[in-house]
């Protein structure tokens, strides 16, 4: 028998994803009943498909970035629902369901109120030696400026518990706020942990951004902090 | 060691001399500083037009009398008149584009506030975007059931909306039972 996590709400930031946020919704949908696509404007049908697939949608008029978008989404369950946990899901399908399970059965066993996926603790990661280099020294600097002991900073799988996401509120709504959301949940002193989460790099996702070029974005961002 | 003589390793330091690079420093000092703590209201605004002013005062007779330039600029140890402009069009320019910064920062954020608003305002629950051709324009009439005329104001009950907790229920009830 499955299980269904009523008491979570999926939410996934979507920008020009209509070729895989069917799937990503309907697998996700399988296991978590609650699941909220906040469309940042696409210009693709990306917000059909992932409302014919099940998902709530909300959408901004107009593109403004992923961490105003991920915002919305924690305001919305926030305020129009009474979920426990939140987690923040990828709308690329490079993240797996069954981590976010691993990662909400953690939290309920050991009361955490912030859980991150790391794809560095488990299996070797497949994904570029620039990437891999910048990710690692982004976590490198968080942890030496002080801040959470985590091994992957960047990492859109994250579960936080209502007593977290009540206190997020992101103002970098571009890429920086991968930072800014570690800097905030550093602030509340809430007890957190590291899950190990598997990437799936798939063509698809390759192509779409998780190009050398956002490692230097990554590196001129530690930069100008 | 004076204060003048901290930099003199670097080629061409010692050209000018005179109260120039001191009152550089201090206009570009003032202007961090006016960009770091601007309270928004009368005081700005009334210092703003003072500004304004003066420049003008000093553009005018800079026109008429370009000879004064020259001799503002020897005061303050520059040669040349121009030069004193150049230098000062660099302070300006900084200070453009410290206050444009800023007020773009301003802007993006009433923007986002409002993006935020509408989309919080218009969920979608599933199934209920029904057109595969979305333009920008349709992103809030999609919600409307075209079937159904919009009601005036005044005609709207409570029930019209949602309640606000209404996403939670539905979807407690997912997925449909197969059989």
């Amino acid at each position: 028998m499955r299980e269904y996590f009523t008491d979570t709400w999926i939410v996934i930031p979507l920008f020009n994803e209509q070729q895989v946020i069917g799937s990503v919704v309907s697998e996700v949908l399988q296991t978590f009943p609650n699941v909220v696509c906040i469309d940042d404007g696409s210009s693709d049908s990306s917000a059909y498909a992932a409302s014919a697939a099940g998902a709530y949608v909300l959408r901004h008029p107009i593109n403004l970035g992923q961490g105003a978008a991920l915002q919305t989404g924690i305001d919305f369950v926030k305020e129009q629902t009474d979920a426990k946990y939140l987690i923040t899901f990828d709308a690329d399908g490079q993240h797996r369901v069954e981590d976010a399970v691993r990662m909400h059965d953690r939290a309920e066993s050991e009361e955490l109120a912030i859980v991150f996926g790391s794809r560095f603790l488990g299996a070797p990661v497949e994904c570029g030696t620039l990437k891999r280099v910048a990710l690692q020294a982004a976590a490198a600097v968080t942890r030496w400026r002080g801040g959470l002991q985590l091994t992957d900073t960047h990492n859109g799988l994250r579960l936080l518990r209502r007593d977290a996401f009540e206190q997020i509120n992101l103002t970098q709504f571009r890429m920086a706020h991968a930072s800014e959301i570690i800097k905030q949940i550093s602030d509340l002193k809430l007890p957190y942990a590291e899950e190990s989460v598997h990437i799936r790099y798939s063509d698809y996702s390759r192509a779409k951004g998780q190009s050398a070029w956002n490692s230097i974005n990554i590196f001129t961002e530690l930069l100008f902090k | 060691m004076s204060f003048d003589s901290i930099f003199d390793f670097l080629p061409g330091y010692h050209v000018s001399h005179g109260p120039i690079k001191y009152l550089l420093i201090l206009f570009l000092i003032l202007v961090l500083l006016a960009t770091l703590r601007i309270q928004p209201g009368q005081r700005t605004l009334a210092l703003r037009r003072l500004a304004l002013l003066g420049f003008l005062a000093f553009a005018f007779v800079a026109v008429l009398f370009p000879q004064f330039v020259t001799s503002v600029a020897n005061a303050v140890g520059v040669g040349r008149g121009t030069d004193l402009l150049l230098y000062l069009l660099v302070v300006v320019v900084f200070a453009n584009m410290a206050s444009s910064y800023r007020r773009r920062a301003e802007i993006d954020q009433k923007i986002v506030g409002l993006s935020r608003a509408l989309a919080k305002q218009n969920p979608f629950p599933p199934g209920t975007l029904r057109t595969e051709d979305i333009s920008e324009l349709t992103y809030l009439a999609d919600s409307v059931d075209p079937a159904t005329p919009l009601k005036p104001n005044s005609a709207i009950e409570p029930e019209d909306f949602p309640p606000p907790t209404a996403p939670k229920e539905e979807a407690t009830q997912f997925p449909p039972v197969a059989d």
